[in-house]
């Protein structure tokens, strides 16, 4: 496949980003990991590409006041794979940034990249809705914030840039995980759960959220199954249960797999994930 | 002469010098090639599987910026089609029509009828890669669609939609093997009977560089140069020039630079290679072509594709007495360079592998279908026949209540019965089944699985043992035993080396490397036997201006084929050398000793000369015999008295994840026996990139079409390939049994490791779910297809 022609053009600040992104065709350049790939088999457009991987602002992982981590839209996969900080506060997040793709991706793919990337499903989505992350956007209309389940519902709004997640750290009673299985041939989710979970003294699950990719037509928070668990045992018995109740509709097929696997596949990856959120 | 015994350079694993810059990049494909005033190609390929074309309108297409040449069939009226050069031996078969009475397979650009997806239609050329293919999308095709059949056994049934008018019913043979009354007697006295239906799904050839072709016309000298990725420059040279294009054969050179593996592509015949030359031609510039992975996918041959029903019949007690195998060969839709021979022979007459069989029976339809053409694909026909073998013997061994270790141990064809005749058309030429059968059972501790399945069941997993053994002809091959398989052509290979006169060594042969290290091995065989540096040896191929007469890389066959033409180069050097060191030295002939890569009268070492001495003494020719001619450059040319066998024994074990029904390669041991091995380092790579081949297949790969002939798996996407994090670390261990066949003792490696693993893995697989009842599960076996087998559920397991 042969690249399409496309200007481009790398801005020092944010203002200017935003001010380039607002003609019709410009994109957003920062690890291209998908976007390139797009534009070579014709399933994405350009006519400018707007590389903000100079904007400083956009970099780096820091504790902000109590209890939250703000990661800027920059930050590659392999930087939240292994930030201390992201692997202490926000396990399921460091976890599927590592699940991604290999190395050379980690090192170019990034955070931004990979919440923006709607057109297929990406390995971080599911780990800031079940973090309840809120999104940080700049766009024409200035500085905005989306809460994660607005981004789980409605995704992005066209035109916006992602600077910034702000994740509220682990508190002592919240436990997460992520579980992907990845397609064999993309490396992208077949499908991919993100959990945050906190128990009761009796082991019963006394806050959860569950979210979910590649089983499902988009990403999404499986409140269904959230209600059906609250309360009670999360072993795999119960989620598997859970996970039957669901209408027939909620998975789809894809990839060459069913959707009655893939629900299945996700009831048990939801199962593994809860067990390994409350090991810890 | 007197040839001292030295320190052999061969079996060390020397460094590989190819490495440093295919790893850095550096390296020249056809696609790096940018030639003074070149233009670029685009093809147009078909939209549908089967259609007649009522009309092209171009005229928007030429219209378009930098549009040089916009061509269709009509512009190559008198350019013939393409021939096929295996066709199934001694058999009746229908090809294509070819001017020349040859069998024919596809026209350059196809004008009136397309039979597959991606069929060339029409072709641009224009002054930048973007402009050719931004135009070739302006091309209009009138298409009347046509019914389309994609699988061998429906193509020749009654009333399938017909590809070709000289092929009655799709059915290009009927070919068989072995002895049909025999086996069938055995099969109906045969205490135990048991069968199989088996589809060996095709699979995609997924070099890391697709084809490429470069076409450079010289007006001035009216020489055409080909620079194509081509593991055959000779038989391409000869192919085009006499049997497609129709000029001098003195008026073509091809070239092929750096080649980015192959795995049985690269050696046919395609549509682009003559177009190129061509509108080279017309338009007075070099014309190039680069191939896209999805078209690739839609353009170059496929592998496997066999819809099989295969029996086996034995004792009670273990004893296989008969093999029968009924075989639906999918060829695609024209017969490609080779297609049809390795759809049959290669595979048919290998189906009893390692086991002494008292009689077997294989026959195939091959037969064309509107998909991509099939063709070689590492271990091709081999590999096919190992599965349904291997599969077989499980299921016998498990309907008997026998362990499959033994009862294949039971069967082996005994080390005393070499050279062994299989009863379907191979002589296996040497073996030790036995020893490598237990060497493989020892390493992968086969006597210790019980402790471990129950220690897997610990941790919700399930765990699979399978052995998979094989025997796979390689070392094609003999020139006239090809001919009676169907080969239209010389099997043989070449050397020259030519020594300059400061002693270093030009290492020139007809075989072409697609990425099996062929500089450091050809070397390596070169220096061993002169006793010189491997250092001051170069290796020169796949130029056919420079090189002598070889047929190229393929059958595993360059280390079996091209070092015994090296090594009996060497000799002649070395025979000269000493001829001339007896008139040197005064002595008689007999006197002269050849040692380390010095020559010295006997007992008089000190005042001998040293090789590079001996090679500014033969440049000068002073004071030598007139019958001792100046210079050392010799030539030898090679065809063995037969093939060779190499012979193997893998061992893979799964996990499979109780829930998920996921399977995991989580240990895997392979003793390959290929003769005697000249570097380790280099067959160990191809062994481990071939079971990861093998891998491929089992667990993943499959080239899916859809009922209107749509290639649904036609790029990296849809298309899964292992990588290096599927598979395990590789136990490699070897047995050496030299053949008899070369000089050498060197048997075919590059492939034969790909011929087992679907087996492997596929036993190891029902191994793990036999108490559920499990007797087979169609490859790629994916998570889901296990998953319903362990539920028990829908038409997954059979």
């Amino acid at each position: 496949m042969i690249l399409t022609d496309f200007d481009y053009v790398k801005p020092g600040t944010l203002g200017e980003a935003v001010a380039l992104l607002a003609a019709e065709g410009s994109r957003v350049l920062a690890g291209g990991q998908s976007l390139l790939v797009d534009l070579r088999t014709g399933d994405g457009t350009a006519t400018r590409l707007v590389d903000i991987r100079g904007i400083a602002a956009l970099r780096g992982v820091r504790r902000e006041g109590e209890g939250r981590l703000h990661i800027g839209a920059l930050t590659t996969l392999a930087e939240l794979a292994a930030d201390p900080l992201v692997r202490a506060g926000a396990p399921a997040l460091a976890e599927a940034a590592r699940a991604n793709g290999d190395p050379q991706v980690r090192n170019l793919g990034t955070l931004g990249g990979n919440l923006a990337a709607t057109g297929r499903a990406t390995d971080l989505p599911v780990a800031v809705i079940a973090a309840d992350a809120t999104i940080n956007l700049a766009g024409r209309g200035g500085q905005e914030t989306l809460t994660a389940d607005a981004y789980a519902t409605r995704g992005l709004p066209a035109g916006a840039v992602i600077t910034s997640i702000e994740v509220p750290v682990r508190e002592h009673r919240h436990h997460s995980a992520f579980e992907k299985t990845a397609d064999r041939a993309t490396r992208y989710p077949l499908c991919a759960v993100a959990v945050r979970a906190a128990y009761a003294g009796d082991g019963t699950a006394a806050d959860l959220r569950i979210a979910v990719t590649g089983a499902t037509a988009r990403v999404q928070r499986l409140r269904g199954v959230e209600e059906l668990l609250l309360g009670g045992p999360t072993g795999t018995g119960e989620v598997l249960a859970a996970f039957r109740a669901q209408p027939r509709d909620m998975f789809v097929p894809g990839r060459g797999a069913s959707a009655e696997y893939l629900g299945h596949l996700a009831g048990v990856l939801t199962a593994r994930a809860l067990a390994r959120a409350a090991a810890r | 002469m007197t040839i001292a015994e030295t320190t052999s350079l061969l079996g060390q694993p020397i460094d590989i010098r190819e490495d440093e810059q295919l790893l850095r990049g550096e390296a020249t494909y056809v696609a790096d090639l940018r030639l003074p005033g070149m233009a670029h190609m685009a093809i147009l390929g078909s939209e549908h599987a089967h259609a007649r074309i009522n009309g092209i309108d171009t005229s928007a297409a030429a219209a378009m910026p930098g549009v040089l040449k916009v061509a269709t069939a009509a512009d190559f009226a008198g350019v013939m089609p393409l021939p096929c050069i295996w066709i199934p031996g001694g058999v009746e078969s229908h090809f294509p029509p070819h001017p020349y009475g040859l069998p024919g397979s596809r026209p350059v650009l196809s004008g009136d009828v397309v039979r597959h997806v991606g069929d060339p239609i029409a072709v641009v050329v224009a002054e930048t890669p973007k402009q050719a293919a931004a135009a070739v999308k302006a091309i209009v095709v009138d298409y009347e669609p046509l019914p389309v059949v994609t699988r061998a056994d429906r193509a020749i049934e009654d009333g399938a939609p017909q590809l070709h008018e000289a092929v009655p019913n799709n059915l290009n043979a009927y070919w068989t093997c072995g002895d049909k009354e025999r086996t069938d007697r055995n099969l109906a006295e045969a205490e135990v009977v048991v069968e199989l239906d088996l589809v060996n799904q095709r699979t995609i050839n997924s070099p890391m560089e697709p084809r490429g072709a470069v076409g450079h016309y010289d007006q001035a000298t009216g020489d055409y140069t080909l620079y194509a990725s081509t593991q055959g420059p000779h038989n391409h040279r000869f192919l085009l020039a006499a049997l497609v294009l129709g000029i001098p054969f003195n008026k073509l050179r091809v070239v092929a630079p750096t080649v980015g593996g192959s795995f049985g592509t690269k050696g046919y015949l395609y549509p682009d290679m003559p177009l190129v030359l061509l509108l080279s031609k017309e338009l007075n510039r070099p014309v190039k072509w680069v191939d896209t992975r999805t078209g690739l996918m839609n353009s170059t041959v496929q592998g496997r594709d066999h819809r099989q029903h295969v029996v086996l019949g034995g004792t009670r007690d273990g004893r296989i007495t008969a093999v029968r195998c009924t075989s639906y060969a999918n060829l695609g839709a024209y017969p490609s360079t080779i297609g049809p021979g390795v759809a049959t022979a290669l595979m048919g007459r290998s189906i009893t592998g390692m086991y002494d069989v008292d009689a077997a029976f294989c026959e195939v339809y091959a037969a064309f279908t509107n998909t991509v053409s099939l063709g070689a694909q590492r271990g091709s026909g081999r590999a096919e026949a190992a599965f349904l073998m291997e599969r077989l013997v499980d299921k016998y061994a498990t309907e008997i209540g026998v362990d499959p270790a033994a009862v294949r141990r039971q069967n082996l064809v005994p080390a005393t019965k070499f050279p062994y005749d299989n009863g379907l058309g191979w002589t296996y030429d040497s073996g030790n089944y036995q020893e490598n059968f237990e060497k493989a059972l020892e390493m992968a501790g086969y006597a210790d699985m019980a402790g471990r399945k129950a220690e897997a069941r610990g941790r919700g997993k399930r765990l699979g043992v399978g052995i998979a053994t094989y025997v796979a002809i390689c070392g094609v091959g003999p020139s006239t035993r090809m001919s009676q398989e169907g080969m239209l052509g010389g099997t043989w290979e070449s050397c020259n080396i030519r020594v300059h006169p400061t002693g270093e060594v030009a290492v020139t042969v007809g075989s072409a490397s697609t990425g099996q290290s062929h500089e450091t091995i050809f070397a390596q065989v070169a220096a061993d036997q002169l006793g010189i540096d491997p250092a001051t040896v170069r290796v020169y191929e796949a130029d056919t201006l420079k090189a002598p007469y070889g047929q190229g890389t393929y059958g595993s066959r360059s280390y079996s084929m091209a070092g015994p033409a090296i090594a009996l180069t060497a000799q002649k050097i070395k025979d000269k050398m000493c001829r001339a060191g007896a008139a040197m030295f005064k002595v008689p002939e007999d006197k002269v000793v050849y040692a380390n890569g010095k020559i010295f009268a006997e007992g008089d070492e000190e005042n001998g000369k040293t090789f590079a001495e001996m090679a500014m003494a033969m440049w000068y020719h002073w004071y030598l015999p007139q019958d001792i001619e100046p210079a050392l450059d010799e030539t030898t040319h090679f065809d063995p008295p037969d093939f060779n066998y190499p012979f193997g024994t893998h061992v893979a074990v799964v996990e499979i994840d109780e829930l998920t029904g996921e399977t995991e390669v989580v240990a895997y041991t392979a003793v390959d026996d290929a003769g005697n091995i000249g570097n380790p380092k280099i067959v160990e790579g191809q062994i481990e990139g071939s079971i990861t081949h093998g891998l491929g297949q089992v667990l993943m790969e499959a080239a899916e079409y859809d009922d209107e002939g749509h290639l649904i798996t036609s790029d990296l996407r849809t298309y899964a390939l292992p990588r290096a994090a599927d598979v395990p670390f590789f136990q490699l261990g070897k047995t050496v049994t030299p053949t008899p066949h070369n000089p050498l003792g060197a048997k075919g490696a590059g492939e034969i490791a790909t011929v087992p693993p679907a087996a492997a893995v596929a036993n190891a697989v029902v191994d793990a779910l036999s108490d559920l009842g499990v007797q087979h599960i169609d490859m790629p076996i994916t998570p889901e297809k296990v998953w319903r087998a362990l539920n028990g559920t829908s038409g997954a397991a059979q």
